[in-house]
């Protein structure tokens, strides 16, 4: 029966209204083009389970999308839908990617073809690949688990999706662990470790799965909690009897009436696959490693060329399956165009169920000749699985036309010239032997890996020590200067009041008839003042001197010519002493004078 | 000018016969290698599993300490297996630490210049982009001294030209006076120079981080993410040199090539030199 549902065509025209006035900025690229793409979440899926359909609308630059309609669903009833917009932007250029998912019921058995979905962006017509699913009758589910193991408190379980796969088709496994929670203590059950079973013979990819609360199941009568412990997309890399391992876990489950917590050893049984090998009737350049739902394209990235001036062309083969083992065709015979080994890429998504992808290759050819270059139409032979038949998907002609020879060429042509003269020597060196390997140091010294001198205390101290030094040196000789200079003038400051002192001493000694001590006291306040104001040392005070240095002093010649007399009348005073009145006129007359020198110096 | 088209094609040609020459006899491993640290190593070596004697001597180097004869055995060993990335890594780091090594400069230059011949028998006759990346010469010219021998040197000028001036000082003016004076500026300026060299050094060590190109077929992304945009770079390839921009810590390098072009490869894709 057919089912048909409306709502889904109501919500592309929908989108359509939305996006029909949308534009998408940025630069065209011709391998960057619009594209459709269909895919399922899983290939094989028993009678009247859902699984989910995504159409995928990928356009980039000034794309205008005029026209979307969904794909025939066939035997398939749609239960519902929804739509995802994506937006990238790469370097000003930006991508857009409508996702429409359909959940789909099957309902009949036997391989279900979901047709092209159809759009028009820009004005190009384009269409999705037709994607087939296995639906598998009822009986063909999951085994239960095993009756015999039904009754114990935890086990597990390995569901295999098809036990007689052809070789290089994805299969799926699931391991699943039971737990009978009423059996086990209430602080539950915990898995301790996981030990990875073997795959010898296999390719394996791991499947996405969530961690969530288990499911409740009830098997021979008891409720238990399932939880997915790993999902596993493989691939038979071999035809004959395979077999998947066992998968090992360690439990700890704790106990109804105690607090200690037991621990399980639980594993899968290994499982026996029958690997088919792929039937007869392959297309001559097949390759084993195509086996998969694969949709093939190629592209070119310029119409118009100069001659030398490279382009590239872009092979892409994508869908479900071993996609990095996946052969593209060889671009080859072009003539008098140079083709560089191709760029090889690849990524692959995993989701739940399925293991899907792109490979592409990026070939870049110089055209060496005017005229036009044509990559001939390529052909990708693939196996289907699902619909065991061999699928040859074809590429139309791709021509690049090319005009004369360009400035940049005759640059390159240059330049590769000048590489050949320089190829010799590079040849030479290239020639030469390594040299072998060398003994190794018993110990090793940690090499010392700073980065520079810059912040070793010896070099700071050798490059700043030196001028500190200087510095230092010639600080202590300026402070020793200003010290003495102090000194002199603080003595010249104080000059007239020790000499008032000495001469009050003087006025003592001879009023109480110490003669030689009141001369003393005079002639030693005398030349201590005439000393210091005059900046003579004491020994250099001549009356000559004198008289010369205080006449250019500015003082009056009576009071200098008094000044040689006083001396002159201690001198005699010394070798004959005086009278006492005699001392006491001497000691005025010379505090007469030293009043009058004050004045002046 | 019809002819010229040929000439590539031909060169190709030579190069792709005469490559299988390059493939020289391993020498014969010193049997005192094998007694001695890293014995396993040159065990491997000698039974031509090369790759394995690189990793042991790299166990070593992690265990033991770096030092340049064991970075010298790793790149020779990645050499012979055929690994020019690791190889000119190693050897590239070697040099760091001995500059004046003449057999790592001499690994060196062998594997650049087979690598070179690879390429272009690769590219058959499309020009060979090559060179240096920006930062490359100062940071060979600065990390090529050692920097013991330059901050020595520093420190003597600066302790002649202040010696210099302290003899100034000291002498009455007068012809020796004068030749003081220009005594002290060939050392201040001889100081200055040495002293620039040492400030270099520092700045390049930590401003310019090369590394080298380590896996085959490396591709450049536009963003750092697994789904950016990414395309086959001339410049990137086994052994290239280029300048690390930043290394983040979600395990991408920011590169920049010798076209100025920039961007982001996978960190395990590009080995720093320093």
């Amino acid at each position: 029966m057919r089912v048909t549902h409306r709502a889904p065509g109501a919500l592309l025209v929908a989108t359509l209204v939305a996006l029909g006035g949308m534009s998408v900025v940025g630069e065209a690229r011709a391998q960057d083009g619009p594209r459709l793409i269909g895919s399922v979440d899983q290939p094989a899926i028993p009678i009247g389970q859902s699984f989910t359909y995504t159409l995928t609308l990928e356009a980039s630059g000034q794309a205008k999308i005029e026209r979307l309609e969904r794909p025939d669903f066939g035997s398939f009833g749609v239960l519902g839908s929804s739509k995802g917009t994506q937006f990238q932007s790469v370097n000003g250029r930006t991508t857009l990617s409508y996702t429409f998912s359909f959940q789909l019921r099957a309902t009949r058995e036997g391989a279900q073809t979901i047709g092209a979905a159809r759009a028009v962006v820009n004005g190009e017509a384009i269409q999705s690949n037709p994607v087939t699913v296995k639906v598998t009758p009822r009986g063909a589910q999951p085994p239960e688990p095993d009756a015999a193991q039904a009754g114990q408190a935890v086990f597990a379980e390995v569901e295999v999706s098809e036990m007689e796969p052809y070789v290089g088709s994805q299969v799926q496994v699931t391991y699943k662990l039971y737990l009978d929670e009423s059996r086990v203590g209430p602080f539950g059950a915990e898995l301790n470790s996981v030990q990875e079973p073997e795959f010898d013979g296999f390719w394996i990819e791991e499947l996405k799965h969530r961690r969530e609360r288990g499911k409740t199941e009830v098997i021979g009568g008891r409720r238990y909690t399932m939880q997915v412990i790993k999902k596993l997309a493989v691939f038979p890399l071999t035809s004959g009897r395979t077999t998947i391992g066992s998968l090992d876990m360690e439990i700890e489950a704790s106990q109804r009436r105690s607090f200690r917590r037991q621990r399980l050893a639980v594993r899968t049984k290994p499982v026996v696959l029958n690997v088919k090998p792929l039937p007869p009737g392959a297309p001559a350049g097949f390759d084993p490693s195509n086996v998969g739902q694969y949709q093939f394209r190629a592209s070119i990235d310029k119409k118009q060329v100069a001659i030398g001036e490279p382009f590239t062309v872009r092979l892409e083969v994508s869908g479900t399956g071993m996609i990095g083992r996946v052969q593209l065709p060889a671009v080859k015979d072009l003539g008098s165009a140079r083709v560089l080994e191709p760029v090889i890429d690849k990524a692959s998504n995993a989701s739940a169920s399925v293991i899907s992808g792109r490979k592409s290759a990026e070939i870049v050819v110089t055209p060496m000749e005017e005229g036009s270059v044509t990559i001939p139409h390529l052909e990708l032979h693939t196996f289907d699985p699902v619909q065991e038949t061999y699928v040859t998907r074809k590429t139309p002609n791709l021509v690049v036309r090319v005009s004369g020879r360009s400035a940049q060429l005759e640059r390159e042509v240059e330049l590769i010239e000048r590489e050949e003269a320089d190829q010799p020597e590079a040849f030479k060196i290239a020639s030469r032997p390594l040299k072998a390997l060398r003994p190794l140091p018993e110990a090793v010294e940690a090499p010392d890996t700073r980065a520079s001198a810059l912040w070793t205390p010896w070099f700071l101290l050798g490059l700043f020590g030196p001028p500190l030094a200087l510095a230092v040196w010639l600080g202590v000789g300026w402070r020793r200067r200003r010290r003495d200079e102090t000194s002199d003038a603080r003595k010249r400051k104080e000059a007239p009041r020790i000499a008032e002192e000495r001469l009050k001493q003087a006025r003592a000694a001879a009023t109480s008839g110490d003669s030689s001590g009141a001369v003393a006291e005079l002639v030693g306040a005398l030349n201590a003042y005439l000393s210091e104001r005059l900046e003579l040392p004491p020994g250099a005070l001549s009356a000559s001197r004198l008289r010369a240095r205080l006449a250019e002093a500015g003082v009056d010649k009576t009071v200098i010519d008094d000044l040689i007399e006083v001396r002159r009348a201690c001198d005699e005073a010394r070798f004959s002493p005086l009278a006492e009145g005699d001392v006491v006129a001497l000691v005025q007359r010379a505090t007469t004078v030293f009043e009058a020198l004050r004045r002046t110096i | 000018m019809r002819h010229l088209g040929l000439i590539p094609s031909l060169v190709a040609a030579l190069i792709a016969v005469s490559l299988p020459a390059l493939a020289d006899e391993p020498p014969p491993v010193d049997p005192a290698l094998k007694d001695g640290p890293g014995g396993r190593a040159a065990e491997a070596f000698e039974a031509g599993d090369y790759a394995e004697a690189a990793r042991r001597y790299q166990v070593l180097l992690d265990t033991q300490g770096v030092s340049a004869d064991t970075l010298f055995n790793i790149g020779t060993a990645w050499a012979w297996a055929e690994e020019p990335g690791r190889a000119i890594w190693a050897l590239e780091r070697a040099r760091l630490l001995a500059p004046d090594d003449e057999a790592i400069a001499h690994n060196l230059e062998v594997i650049r210049q087979r690598v070179r011949l690879k390429r272009m028998e690769a590219t058959t006759g499309q020009k060979l982009t090559e060179g240096d990346p920006e930062g490359f010469f100062a940071f060979h010219l600065l990390t090529g001294l050692s920097w013991r021998w330059l901050g020595a040197l520093t420190v003597l000028f600066n302790l002649m030209a202040f010696a210099t001036v302290l003899g100034w000082l000291k002498t009455r003016p007068g012809g020796r006076r004068d030749a003081l004076v220009v005594t002290a500026a060939l050392f201040f300026s001889l100081t200055a120079l040495g002293l620039a060299g040492v400030v270099g050094q520092a700045t390049v060590r930590q401003q310019i981080q090369l590394g080298v190109i380590l896996d085959k077929g490396v591709r450049l992304h536009q963003t750092p993410t697994t789904t950016s945009e990414k395309r086959a770079h001339a410049d990137v390839y086994s052994g290239a040199l280029v300048r690390v921009l930043e290394q983040r810590l979600d395990g991408w390098s920011h590169i920049k090539m010798v076209d100025e072009s920039a961007g982001w490869v996978r960190s395990d894709q590009v080995g720093l030199i320093q």
